[in-house]
C-alpha cells in the first residue's frame, strides 16, 4: 500500500515537471510534436530507471561503507552521462528517424535535472531497493505523461492565433500553468 | 569596453533565463522568495565563474574526445564543494534550497558556457563571461522571485544567511489582498510567461529602448 | 583509436578525478564537524520546547523504523526521547517533533512543517489537536480531527511510529489499542422537533415488538438516505431497535441494528453524541427535540422517524 501511494504520488501529486519544475529543458524543447515527446519519454524512462538502480547500488555498497558519501555527486553524474551515451548509441542504430527528431536533446538527457534528482532523492529519502525501483519507474512515467499531454496541446497551439509577444515559449508556459493547476487538484489522492 | 559589452550581453540580450530558456528548473523552483533566489544566484555565479576559469585555463590540455566528462567532473566537484560549504555555514539557506543545490551540476547554463565559451576563450574573457551570465541568471530569477513573493505574501524580506541578520522586512500589500496562487507552481509558470512576453515586446520595439515595466 | 591514446585519455580522466576526490575529501574534513553540530543546533530550539528542564541532548543514530516516518531521534538525558517524524499529509509532508518522557507519556508535540488546506488540514497544527495528543501515554488511542481526516491520520501515523519505537526501546507492552484510532465525534447541526411533520412522516415499518413488563422493544425499519434519494442498486432501509416505557411513553434505549446508508457518513448516527439525545425524551411531549448530525440529515431523520413510529403503539 505504501509502495502504491509512493507510485501514485510520484506520478500525479509531486509530478516531476509541474510540481518540482525538473526536466524543464526537454519539456520546452521536445514538446512540439507528440511523437518526439513519446520518444523522449521512453529514453528518459530508460535512463532514470537503470541509472537509479546503479547509483543506489554504488551508494549503498561502495560509497557508504567507505565513508565516501561526498563523492556521490561526481559518481552519479558520470554514471548518468555514460548511460545517456549508451542510449544514444542504441537509438542511433535502431531508429535513425527518432534520433534525428530528438536531435540535440538526446545528449542533453545528461543535464536533465530529473535524472540526477531521482538518483539523489533515492538516497536522501532513505529508500530501500524496492522503493527505489518503484520511484525510479513512477517519476519518468509522470514525466512522459505530462510531456505527451503538453505536446498534444502545443500541436493545437501551432494553428491557434496567439498574440505576437506570447508566441512560442511564453504561451507554452501559460499552458503549463493551467496544467499545474489541474494537477494540483489531484493532491490528497493518496 | 568590449568587456562591458560582454557583461551586458549576458544580462539583457542573451539573458540565459528569459531569452535562452536555460536553467529553468532552478529558476522556477526557488523563485518563491528573494532570499532563496539570491542565495541560489550566488551559488550559481560562483560555480559558473570558477568552472569557466578552470576550463579556460585547461582548454589546451583537455583531450577533445573526453572534454565533456572532464567538464562534468570539474563542475560536479565545484558544486559539491559549494554544497558542503553552504550546509556548514548557511544551514537555513541550504535547507530552503534543498535538492536544487546539487542540481546546479545539471544546470544547462554552466555546461553550456563551458562548451560554448570557456573552451574557446582566454581565462580573463571566460571569467567575465561567467560573471555576466551569472548576473543575467540573477536578474531573471530575482525579478521572478520579487513578483511572486510580493503577490503571494504581500511583502519582501532579505536575511543574511550567515548570521540571520534581517536586512529588511516590509509589507506592501495587506494580507486580505494577497494571491497565494503565486507561491504555487502555477504562479511560477504564469509569472514567467508574462516576463518572457514582456522581454519579447521590448526586443521587438528595438527602436525605442524604453524598458517595459517588469 | 590506438592503445596509446586510450591510455592517455584514461590517465587524464584518472588524474582529474583524483584531484577532485582529494579536494572534496579536504573540504569534507573541514565542513563535516560543523555540519554535525548544525544538525543538533537546528533541533535544539525545538528540543528545548519539548524538554525545558534538560540541556543535554544527544542524537540517537542507530534506530530501526519500518514505517519510514522517523527522521531522527534525540535523547534528552534523564528526561526522555524526542522523535522527529514526517508523513505525507493532504498535499505536503507534515513534519513534527514528538517528545516522550521516560515514563511513557507524550510530553509535547511541535509541528515543524505543515502546509495543508487552511481550515481543514491545518487544524493538525492547532491547539485542540495538539492538546488531545499531549498527555496521552504511548499505548493510548488518539482522536482524528473531523473534516481533516487525511491530515490528522498522517499526523497520528507519524506519532504512532515514534510511540512504537519508544515502546520497543523501553520494552513497554503495547496491546495494540494505541493503534486503534477513534473516529471523531460528529458535529450536531439543526434541531428538529419530534412533533414536526419532518419527524413524523411515515417512511417506516415496525417489524417486531417484544414486551418486557412496562417496557416494549420495537424493531423499526426506516428509510434512510439510500432509499429516499434512490438510484442505489441495493438500497435498504436502516433498522433501529427502540425501547419505550409504555406507561410514561419515555424512550429508554435506542440502538442501530443495521446501517445501510453511506459508509463513513451515514454511520455517524451510531455515535453516542447523537443517540444519547433520545434517552429520557417523552414521545408525547410537543417540545421534545433532538439535534441532527450536520451533513448527515437524511440518516439522522430516519432515526427520528423510527422513534416516532413507535408512538401510540
Amino acid at each position: 500500500m505504501e509502495l502504491f501511494s509512493l507510485f501514485i504520488s510520484a506520478i500525479f501529486i509531486n509530478n516531476i515537471i509541474l510540481n518540482r519544475f525538473l526536466g524543464m529543458c526537454p519539456f520546452m524543447g521536445v514538446s512540439r510534436k507528440t511523437s518526439s515527446a513519446l520518444g523522449m519519454g521512453g529514453a528518459v524512462t530508460f535512463v532514470i530507471f537503470f541509472s537509479s538502480i546503479i547509483t543506489f547500488g554504488l551508494y549503498t555498497y561502495i560509497l557508504e561503507p567507505f565513508n565516501l558519501q561526498y563523492m556521490d555527486l561526481i559518481t552519479f553524474i558520470l554514471i548518468i552521462a555514460s548511460f545517456v551515451q549508451l542510449v544514444e548509441m542504441i537509438i542511433k542504430k535502431f531508429s535513425p528517424s527518432l534520433y534525428k527528431s530528438l536531435g540535440i536533446f538526446l545528449p542533453l538527457i545528461t543535464t536533465n535535472c530529473a535524472v540526477l534528482f531521482v538518483a539523489l532523492e533515492n538516497i536522501k529519502q532513505g529508500f530501500n531497493f524496492t522503493e527505489t525501483v518503484v520511484y525510479a519507474l513512477a517519476v519518468p512515467i509522470g514525466f512522459t505523461l505530462v510531456l505527451i499531454i503538453f505536446s498534444s496541446i502545443r500541436e493545437r497551439l501551432d494553428i491557434a492565433d496567439v498574440p505576437q509577444a506570447l508566441k512560442g515559449n511564453p504561451v507554452a508556459m501559460i499552458v503549463a500553468a493551467i496544467m499545474a493547476l489541474a494537477f494540483s487538484g489531484l493532491a490528497g489522492l493518496v | 569596453m568590449s568587456l562591458f559589452k560582454n557583461l551586458s550581453n549576458g544580462i539583457v540580450k542573451e539573458n540565459p533565463v528569459f531569452a535562452l530558456y536555460l536553467g529553468l528548473c532552478s529558476v522556477l523552483a526557488v523563485s518563491n522568495s528573494i532570499n532563496n533566489a539570491l542565495g541560489m544566484s550566488v551559488a550559481v555565479i560562483i560555480v559558473l565563474t570558477v568552472s569557466n576559469v578552470i576550463i579556460a585555463a585547461m582548454r589546451k590540455i583537455i583531450p577533445n574526445d573526453i572534454r565533456i566528462p572532464v567538464y562534468i567532473v570539474v563542475i560536479a566537484t565545484l558544486v559539491k564543494i559549494v554544497e558542503m560549504l553552504m550546509q556548514a555555514y548557511t544551514p537555513e539557506l541550504f535547507t530552503a534550497l534543498g535538492v536544487f543545490i546539487p542540481l546546479i551540476v545539471v544546470n544547462c547554463i554552466i555546461l553550456g558556457r563551458a562548451e560554448a565559451y570557456a573552451s574557446k576563450n582566454t581565462v580573463g574573457a571566460s571569467f567575465i563571461d561567467g560573471i555576466g551570465m551569472g548576473l543575467g541568471y540573477t536578474a531573471g530569477i530575482f525579478m521572478l522571485a520579487a513578483i511572486r513573493q510580493l503577490l503571494a505574501t504581500g511583502g519582501l524580506n532579505l536575511v543574511n544567511p550567515f548570521n540571520q541578520f534581517v536586512f529588511f522586512d516590509i509589507t506592501l500589500i495587506p494580507s486580505e489582498f494577497t494571491i497565494p496562487l503565486f507561491a504555487q507552481p502555477a504562479g511560477a509558470f504564469i509569472t514567467f510567461a508574462v516576463l518572457a512576453a514582456l522581454l519579447e515586446v521590448y526586443k521587438q520595439s528595438g527602436s525605442k529602448p524604453v524598458k517595459k515595466g517588469a | 583509436m590506438n592503445h596509446k591514446k586510450i591510455i592517455h585519455l584514461t590517465l587524464f580522466l584518472a588524474i582529474i578525478a583524483s584531484v577532485s576526490g582529494g579536494l572534496l575529501s579536504f573540504v569534507n574534513s573541514l565542513t563535516a564537524p560543523i555540519i554535525n553540530e548544525n544538525a543538533i543546533a537546528a533541533e535544539k530550539v525545538t528540543l528545548k520546547l519539548l524538554f525545558p528542564n534538560t540541556d543535554d541532548f544527544a542524537p540517537v543514530t542507530d534506530f530501526e523504523d519500518e514505517t519510514g516516518s522517523i527522521l531522527s531521534i534525540f535523547e534528552a538525558k534523564g528526561a526522555g526521547l524526542a522523535y522527529k517524524v514526517s508523513r505525507m499529509g493532504y498535499a505536503n509532508p507534515i513534519v513534527m517533533m514528538v517528545g516522550i518522557s521516560n515514563d511513557g507519556k507524550i510530553v509535547g508535540l511541535e509541528v515543524l512543517e505543515l502546509a495543508d488546506t487552511p481550515g481543514y488540514g491545518m487544524k493538525v497544527g492547532e491547539a485542540p489537536f495538539i492538546d488531545s495528543v499531549v498527555g496521552k501515554s504511548t499505548t493510548d488511542g488518539l482522536d482524528l480531527i473531523s473534516g481533516s481526516t487525511v491530515s490528522s491520520t498522517a499526523a497520528i501515523t507519524a506519532i504512532n511510529a515514534a510511540r512504537t519505537h519508544f515502546n520497543n526501546f523501553k520494552g513497554i507492552d503495547d496491546d495494540g489499542s494505541g493503534s486503534v484510532v477513534t473516529p471523531p465525534a460528529p458535529e450536531l447541526g439543526r434541531t428538529i422537533l419530534l412533533s414536526s411533520d419532518e419527524a413524523t412522516s411515515v417512511t417506516t415499518t415496525v417489524t417486531n415488538e417484544v414486551v418486557n413488563g412496562d417496557e416494549k422493544t420495537f424493531t423499526v425499519e426506516s428509510n434512510g438516505y439510500s432509499v429516499l434519494e434512490g438510484g442505489y442498486a441495493d438500497a435498504k432501509p436502516n433498522v433501529f431497535s427502540i425501547t419505550i416505557n409504555t406507561v410514561t411513553s419515555v424512550i429508554v434505549a435506542i440502538e442501530v441494528v443495521e446501517m445501510n446508508d453511506t459508509k463513513g457518513i451515514g454511520d455517524k448516527v451510531e455515535h453516542e453524541v447523537f443517540l444519547s439525545q433520545f434517552i429520557g425524551l417523552e414521545l408525547e411531549d410537543e417540545n421534545a427535540s433532538v439535534d441532527i448530525i450536520s451533513g448527515v440529515t437524511r440518516t439522522s431523520i430516519s432515526a427520528i422517524r423510527a422513534v416516532m413510529a413507535t408512538r401510540g403503539k
